[in-house]
């Protein structure tokens, strides 16, 4: 079987281990808020708690990255994605992920990966492995993944560990990557029997009984569709206050805006990418003024219908993964799910 | 028709194009002959009708701009630009053999080959002569492959008209239907007709054959609400007019999201739709 057992005091030192060969990165409380971050031992991982205010996007996708350095006279002179590569025969590994999460950064790989593939995040995603920790159970009253089916990603990650008794994970490779991270430190793991599956089993049935869902999602899109007027849409635009956080926080929003930083020789400088918010005034706003979504209720209505319609329809994924991180960082206290509800109700 | 993309170098970062001739349309707007640095890339760049490029001015940053050379024109490209922003601005003030990033050629384009043997109509308003020109001049050069040609053309003030040389040939042609207009003509100094692109459908209404003509339009997004009244009204099917959209393009590749509509990109999906995809898109003609 490839499917091994750990017991809760080997995880501090698998993790630690793992420090020695890789870079480790989790969620730490160093920023005072939870944060993803490399850490030098297991000590510093938060283990039980929520989930990280950014998410696993940041890795691979950062808010602000440094694409190539120009000339102003000669253009192109060095290019920042070359130089990554070069740099990375260190594998990095993100211990401790949640399934939420795994499911929010699968959609960034498929938008990332359409048509033109976008280098720079993938180069970055390639080299890193996930493991994950199974959630038996809703992790606070913001989240709502079930609703999202994101509660259960196939795909995404390396390993997987779910608790199927008190200090015990059965851990679960998915990959060629989970398998050889397993085999590099053998003494930490046992063989899994059958009744270690039994439990797992068991545990897997009661994690689908801990869950409910809050929204329907099931014809969502060409409901939201037939409610593009909704007077719902105004009454929330009032309260938002356009500060953009849940964009930030939200593991499926990616967009960005490009910009040249000129040095003081004026004559060097760097094209960066940085997130941007389509909750931003200047978002759709073209050179000679021409604003396309202009009025902050097309702009508040434009991300839900992106996330609910848009998404689905075009990667064939859900737009929105429930982690309800948009919930807790609203300054105005804005419920994504009032929001779809209050709109759906409307006749 | 196959687009050059920089795989070499990741597609995020562009080409060095030298600028080798600058010729003044108006008094705001300039038409750019370029040709890349690498002299490699030069047959390589192949555009189709209404695409764009990403263009940069080092320093400043980079603007989706249209091709205004139509396909058959090899080994340089042609862009006019209005300077309206930043970046417009600053190209404005470079000179010849200066030099600029090119990404692209990005998006769709509009089907004139496709529709061989079609009559095709041609509408555009102001600087949507420009990437409309490499439709038409496209056209014109298989003129051949093609039934009636119809190019109606309308801009704000006889100032502001673009190629007014190029238009004068045109309308001698037999074998095509040029038509004119402005908006304004307060210095009194233009021969034709006066009003908005609409005014010049009377004159072609009996002569055009709806089952048989494609329409492709290109102007600003109040003047599409019009035509597309006017093309309605004369039975052209909504699967038969073509329109480019305007949006805000900053990675030409479908990820930064800008330029989003619905489900669509422009960036990517576009910019040219047809009249029926564009009205089960919210929002698309704002």
């Amino acid at each position: 079987m490839t499917s091994k057992i750990i017991s809760r005091e080997k995880i501090s030192n698998f993790v630690d281990s793992m420090i020695n060969d890789f870079i480790v990165i989790a969620t730490t409380n160093k920023n005072k808020v939870p944060t993803l971050m490399e850490i030098s031992s297991f000590e510093e991982v938060l283990f039980d708690t929520e989930l990280p205010m950014i998410p696993l996007k940041k890795l691979f996708h950062p808010a602000q990255q440094d694409l190539f350095r120009f000339s102003r006279t000669k253009g192109v002179t060095d290019i920042y994605l070359l130089k990554a590569t070069k740099d990375i025969e260190t594998k990095v590994v993100v211990f401790g992920v949640r399934p939420c999460d795994i499911t929010g950064n699968n959609v960034l790989d498929e938008i990332f990966k359409e048509n033109f593939r976008d280098d720079y995040y993938l180069t970055l995603r390639a080299r890193t492995l996930i493991i994950g920790i199974n959630c038996l159970k809703p992790c606070y009253e913001n989240c709502f993944c079930e609703s999202m089916n994101s509660n259960d990603p196939k795909s995404g990650y390396d390993l997987m560990l779910t608790e199927i008794a008190k200090n015990q994970f059965l851990v679960v490779p998915n990959t060629d990557g989970g398998k050889r991270i397993m085999e590099l430190y053998p003494e930490l793991f046992e063989d899994a029997t059958e009744e270690h599956y039994d439990k797992y089993i068991r545990i897997l049935e009661l994690k689908d009984n801990n869950f409910k869902k809050d929204i329907l999602v099931e014809g969502l899109p060409s409901e939201l569709e037939d409610k593009f007027e909704s007077k719902a849409w105004r009454k929330y635009t009032k309260d938002c206050l356009f500060c953009g956080s849940c964009t930030f926080v939200c593991p499926t929003c990616y967009c960005y805006n490009v910009k040249d930083k000129i040095e003081i020789d004026l004559e060097h400088g760097i094209r960066i990418r940085e997130w941007d918010s389509c909750y931003y005034p200047e978002f759709a706003k073209v050179a000679g003024g021409h604003d396309f979504r202009h009025e902050k209720e097309r702009r508040f209505r434009y991300r839900y219908l992106h996330k609910f319609i848009d998404i689905p329809r075009r990667y064939n994924v859900e737009g929105c993964v429930g982690c309800g991180r948009c919930i807790t960082y609203c300054p105005a206290d804005i419920d994504v799910r009032d929001v779809l509800e209050d709109v759906r109700g409307e006749s | 028709m196959r687009a050059i993309m920089a795989h070499d170098k990741g597609y995020i970062a562009p080409h060095e194009a030298k600028i080798i001739k600058i010729r003044e349309l108006t008094d705001t707007t300039k038409l750019f002959e370029l040709k890349f640095v690498e002299e490699h890339l030069n047959p390589l760049f192949q555009n189709n009708p209404g695409q764009f490029v990403e263009l940069s001015v080092y320093g400043i940053g980079e603007v989706p701009i249209s091709i205004t050379s139509p396909p058959t024109k090899r080994g340089s490209f042609e862009l006019g630009i209005r300077n309206v922003g930043n970046v417009t601005n600053a190209m404005h003030k470079l000179k010849k053999g200066d030099i600029v990033g090119i990404r692209g050629p990005f998006g769709n384009h509009f089907p004139v080959e496709e529709y061989k043997g079609k009559d095709l109509l041609f509408v555009t308003g102001g600087l949507g002569y420009l990437p409309l020109r490499s439709a038409f001049r496209f056209a014109l050069h298989n003129r051949d492959d093609y039934g009636k040609i119809y190019i109606l053309y309308g801009d704000r003030c006889p100032a502001d008209v673009l190629f007014p040389e190029e238009n004068e040939e045109y309308e001698k042609r037999e074998d095509i239907e040029f038509l004119s207009t402005v908006d304004r003509d307060d210095e009194m100094c233009w021969g034709g007709n006066v009003g908005v692109v609409t005014s010049l459908f009377p004159s072609i209404a009996e002569k055009l054959d709806p089952k048989n003509t494609v329409a492709m339009i290109c102007g600003p997004p109040i003047m599409y609400k019009f035509v597309n009244i006017e093309l309605e009204k004369l039975g052209l099917d909504s699967d038969h007019i073509f329109l480019s959209l305007e949006r805000k393009m900053k990675c030409g590749v479908g990820k930064c999201c800008h330029c989003g509509i619905g489900d669509k990109f422009v960036c990517l999906d576009g910019p040219v739709f047809t009249l029926r995809q564009i009205r089960t898109l919210p929002e698309a003609l704002m």
